[in-house]
């Protein structure tokens, strides 16, 4: 039975996170953990295999220009929405993957996150919501999902 | 304003008292007050008109209940966060739905955190009342994994 020590905290900005984040700045124990936010964009694939080489999107250049913008909204959240003089820094993430669901869940075991925190909206777009359900269905870690009033 | 300010811990005496431990050190919570609540299922058997039954049967009710409770107060000796000074209230409730019952209770009170825990994964069945909670209750909801 371990104090959280690492939080991870799953953005996605379809569904106005900020209405559902607006009780994270209460949440006082924040400021003493490592907080990774993080951002899966999906990646897709269209090759048959191995050896055919087909377009993937988003292609290499388009992809630093996603991660850029992203990473620079995530810092702007982390701003408002996290409380205020954390003692750790904050690691903000953005990845591509075909698989959005797994690649968070693998990246919150990774980096041993204890605390997963994810927001859902009044009325979910489907996408997320079976983005919720299966962190709570595999994560290893105790999910928080912060709603919107 | 502090954050949770009321906190229902939905407990199901079935579970292991294991799974709640990870609580004990949200020490966060340690100015909440906490709700603790059981819903007993009252099973209906009957064609709903002529003939009618349901289990448990009301003079049952207040003898489950006080069972309930005081199972409650023991697990809840063991998960409660260290150094908690806030107010605790226990309560044992019964309903056909034990869903919509938890989702009135949690708005009645105005409960801002409900704390769910789920067993393992165990397929199609896997923890149906947490799922329930999680899209249709307005609350903020943690979800309590098992600690391995």
């Amino acid at each position: 039975m371990k104090k959280i020590q690492v939080v991870a905290i799953g953005v996605d900005f379809k569904d106005n996170p900020e209405e559902a984040w607006k009780d994270l700045k209460h949440l006082e124990f924040l400021r003493d953990v490592e907080i990774h936010l993080v951002h899966i964009s999906s990646f897709h694939n269209y090759s048959l295999s191995e050896n055919i080489q087909v377009p993937v999107y988003p292609s290499g250049e388009m992809k630093l220009v996603i991660e850029h913008s992203i990473l620079l909204k995530m810092n702007q959240l982390a701003s408002e929405l996290l409380p205020k003089s954390c003692n750790h820094p904050i690691v903000a993430k953005c990845l591509f993957d075909t698989n959005p669901k797994k690649s968070f869940s693998d990246y919150t075991e990774k980096v041993g996150a204890q605390l997963v925190i994810l927001a859902s909206g009044k009325k979910n777009h489907l996408s997320i919501r079976s983005f919720i359900q299966y962190q709570v269905r595999n994560s290893k870690a105790n999910v928080l999902v912060m709603k919107s009033h | 304003m502090a954050f949770p300010e009321k906190v229902l811990i939905a407990v199901d005496t079935s579970l292991p008292e294991e799974i709640f431990s990870s609580l004990r050190k949200m020490e966060w919570m340690n100015d909440s007050e906490i709700h603790i609540v059981h819903i007993f299922r009252i099973l209906n058997y009957g064609d709903g008109l002529s003939f009618n039954v349901s289990f448990p049967f009301s003079f049952n009710e207040k003898e489950l209940s006080d069972a309930v409770l005081e199972k409650m107060k023991t697990m809840a000796k063991g998960f409660l966060p260290y150094g908690h000074v806030g107010k605790v209230i226990y309560q044992c409730l019964f309903d056909t739905d034990i869903n919509s019952k938890m989702r009135n209770y949690v708005d009645q009170k105005k409960i801002d955190l409900l704390i769910v825990a789920t067993r393992q994964r165990l397929g199609l069945f896997e923890s149906s009342f947490a799922n329930d909670m999680i899209k249709k209750s307005a609350t903020n909801i943690l979800v309590l994994r098992p600690e391995k």
